[in-house]
């Protein structure tokens, strides 16, 4: 709140006052958020691990993803062994270095979630914006496919969806939707951007009533200048911050899948895969379950610190 | 000469809806039946209560609404009709500055993109910059402060980035929507004594509104008083604040405080009773009869009004001064009216 108590009527003179910019004033505010700032650290070693999974596991662990130890690592009945000092976190139930398998499912799951979360903004923000912006039936369209999207059984028809086309080779209306990475991606989108639509209409019908709106309008701008210079500037923030809160239900949305088995490929390193596969025998294995979910939970909240972080940073009353 | 902006008839009634359906219920008489005329140079104020409909009036003449009925002409050119790309090339004639200084800039925006808005908009060549710091300069802004942001500004100098924004493509006309009411009063002055030093460089013409008489006669030379989206008198500064004619006119000029209007006599406060009626549903006749002290005056009782006043919509003429009024029994200066209502507020 530095706006109204702050410049003075003489601030004019007061030349040397170095101005800050609504980023640089959010920039500041999330500096001091330890909470936040825990949250992006874990996300960046996250991003790393995920682009560098390779490399980390062949000189850390020495084993690739899809290698099996049977030998080593299961016991005479066939149970994988727990974590030694060459398989970290022991091995899963094929005789596969879950260590490994761990740091290439953060790949799967930040690829399948970004993929989504980005699909998902953009056709939110398009939709939403229209909707918001145009009114009339434009709005009573939107508004009412994001209603019905968002109040339908999303995981029972999920699970119908992959099941239908993600069974058979030739996936379903002509092939023109295929098992596999994309299908899951497509999945999650189409049940994520209503969630943006209606944030993003919500706020551009606010920001359409501001005067200045109405001051570009009396200046003689057309309604693609005053969508993309005056409303698209002020949701910025809102989208930033609810992309982030979206990315960690997104993840969870794949685990959710794979752990149906309607998720990823079979042979793909899956935290949710990983977790189905430790139900039958987390009693004797309990590094199954407990290091998948452990990198679950560690990435869903470190995207949640740092979307709360940002809403507090860039919250538009603290930012006027 | 012929005046810069005439207006006949003017009226703009938004509808209600209601209910699943969104049928109309009903209308808000916003603006009606206004006719007024501004002249070249000249600064037309326009006076009245909070929702007696100065906005939307200002809205019409600068065509961010749609007339419901009546003519707006500028320069002798019907516009009431121009569709919003022939109104495109006239946009730079009519400009506005808007009553919040806060919500009327972009907080997105640097103030050199804001005020540099309506050259990118007409594709005006040459250095957008230099031309919006020369503003800044004119308009009492440090031009170094080119790359700040609105919420580095207090209300006065956000106001001033707005008159600056109006200026930029040297319009004829200005129209101060209430310029200076979310302004504190100590810097009222300052902002209305530059838009008048504008004036004067510019050749401005200006439709100033408020609903502040007090600020109102500082900067006009004619004044239109409104009530309930009409007008009830009109007529130049001096008569209309020296001898006002309409009795809603002099209920208002008795609540400012002497000394502020500049008014001749001393005034005794007429208090009305009653509140405004609603625009939706506004009363027959004469808007004004049911607080009209005059009304009663002339039948002598507190509870009556004459007839035609319930009856008949008293047109804007003559009434015994230079201004207009639209009152059927005008102001004499021996009428008393605080005498009228004061001893027996009606309803309570
Ligand atoms: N867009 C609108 N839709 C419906 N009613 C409106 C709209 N704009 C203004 N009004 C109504 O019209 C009347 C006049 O409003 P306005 O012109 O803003 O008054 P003023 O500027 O004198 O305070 C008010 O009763 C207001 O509620
Ligand atoms: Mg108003």
């Amino acid at each position: 709140m530095t706006s109204l108590a702050g410049p003075v009527e003489s601030a004019p003179l007061m030349g040397q006052v170095v101005g800050k910019s609504p980023r640089q004033l959010a920039w500041e505010r999330f500096r001091h958020d330890r909470a936040a700032l825990a949250g992006l650290l874990v996300i960046v070693l996250l991003v790393l691990i995920s682009i560098f999974a390779g490399v980390i596991g062949k000189y850390l662990a020495g084993h690739g993803p899809n290698d099996l130890f049977q030998r080593e690592m299961t016991d005479e009945f066939g149970l994988p062994l727990g974590p030694n000092s060459d398989f970290w976190f022991g091995a899963d139930t094929a005789g596969r270095d879950l260590f490994v398998r761990v740091l290439y499912g953060a790949r799967t799951s930040l690829l399948i979630a970004l993929a989504a979360t980005g699909i998902a903004v953009f056709i939110g923000v398009v939709l939403g914006t229209a909707a918001g912006y145009f009114r009339g039936v434009a709005d009573t369209i939107v508004s009412r496919v994001t209603d019905v999207i968002l109040a339908l059984p999303l995981l029972l028809l999920a699970i119908g969806i992959a099941a239908a086309c993600g069974t058979t080779k030739e996936g379903c209306l002509n092939g023109a939707i295929e098992p596999g990475l994309s299908l899951v991606v497509f999945i999650i989108a189409l049940f994520s951007w209503p969630y943006i639509a209606r944030i993003v209409r919500g706020n551009v019908l606010s920001i359409r009533e501001k005067e200045f709106i109405e001051s570009a309008r009396s200046l003689g701008a057309g309604n693609v200048r005053i969508m993309f210079r005056e409303v698209l500037p002020n949701l910025i923030a809102p989208i930033i911050v609810y992309s982030t809160l979206l990315i960690p239900s997104n993840i969870l949305f794949e685990a959710a899948l794979s752990f149906l088995g309607l998720g990823v490929p079979q042979e793909t390193p899956s935290w949710g895969r990983m977790l189905s596969d430790a139900a039958g025998v987390f009693d004797v294995a309990w590094w199954l379950m407990l290091f998948p979910g452990l990198f679950l939970v560690a990435t869903t909240l470190a995207f949640n610190l740092v979307g709360d972080g940002l809403r507090d940073a860039l919250d538009p009353r603290s930012g006027r | 000469m012929e005046p810069l902006v005439e207006v006949e008839g003017l009226t703009k009634r938004f509808p209600i809806h209601r209910g699943l359906l969104q049928r109309t219920v009903g209308h808000v008489h916003a603006v009606e039946d206004v006719t007024f005329s501004i002249r070249r140079g000249e600064t037309l104020g326009l006076v009245g209560e909070s929702g007696c409909g100065k906005s939307t009036t200002a809205r019409l003449i600068l065509k961010l609404l749609e007339a419901t009925e009546g003519t707006i002409r500028f320069e002798g050119r019907d516009i009431t009709r121009l569709s919003a790309r022939e109104m495109r090339p006239l946009r730079r004639e009519l400009q506005m500055v808007f009553q919040d200084p806060y919500s009327s800039l972009n907080p997105r925006q640097t103030v050199g993109q804001i005020v540099g808005t309506p050259f990118a908009i007409h594709g005006i060549e040459g250095s957008t910059r230099s031309k919006v710091q020369d503003l800044m300069e004119r308009v009492g802004l440090n031009p170094e402060h080119y790359n700040r942001y609105p919420h580095e500004f207090s209300g006065g100098q956000r106001q001033r980035i707005g008159v600056a924004r109006a200026l930029a493509l040297s319009p004829k006309l200005i129209v101060c929507d209430e310029p200076v009411s979310a302004l504190d009063v100590s810097i009222q002055a300052q902002i209305l004594n530059l838009l008048l030093s504008l004036q004067h460089d510019f050749a401005l013409t200006y439709l100033f509104i408020s609903h502040d008489l007090g600020v109102v006669r500082h900067v006009s030379d004619r004044i239109a008083v409104m009530y309930l989206g009409r007008i009830v008198e009109i007529g130049d500064a001096g008569d209309v604040y020296g001898v006002p004619k309409h009795p809603y006119t002099a209920a208002l000029l008795s609540a400012v405080p002497t000394g502020e209007a500049g008014g001749e006599m001393k005034r005794e406060r007429i208090i009305l009773s009653g509140d405004v009626p609603s625009p939706v549903d506004p009363p027959p006749g004469c808007a004004f009869h049911p607080r009209c002290p005059k009304a009663r005056l002339v039948t002598g009782s507190p509870d009556e009004v004459p007839e035609n006043c319930r009856t008949e919509i008293p047109p804007l003429r003559n009434s015994g001064g230079r201004q207009q009024a639209a009152c059927w029994y005008p102001l004499r200066p021996d009428d008393e009216l605080q005498r009228v209502v004061s001893h027996e507020p009606r309803g309570s």
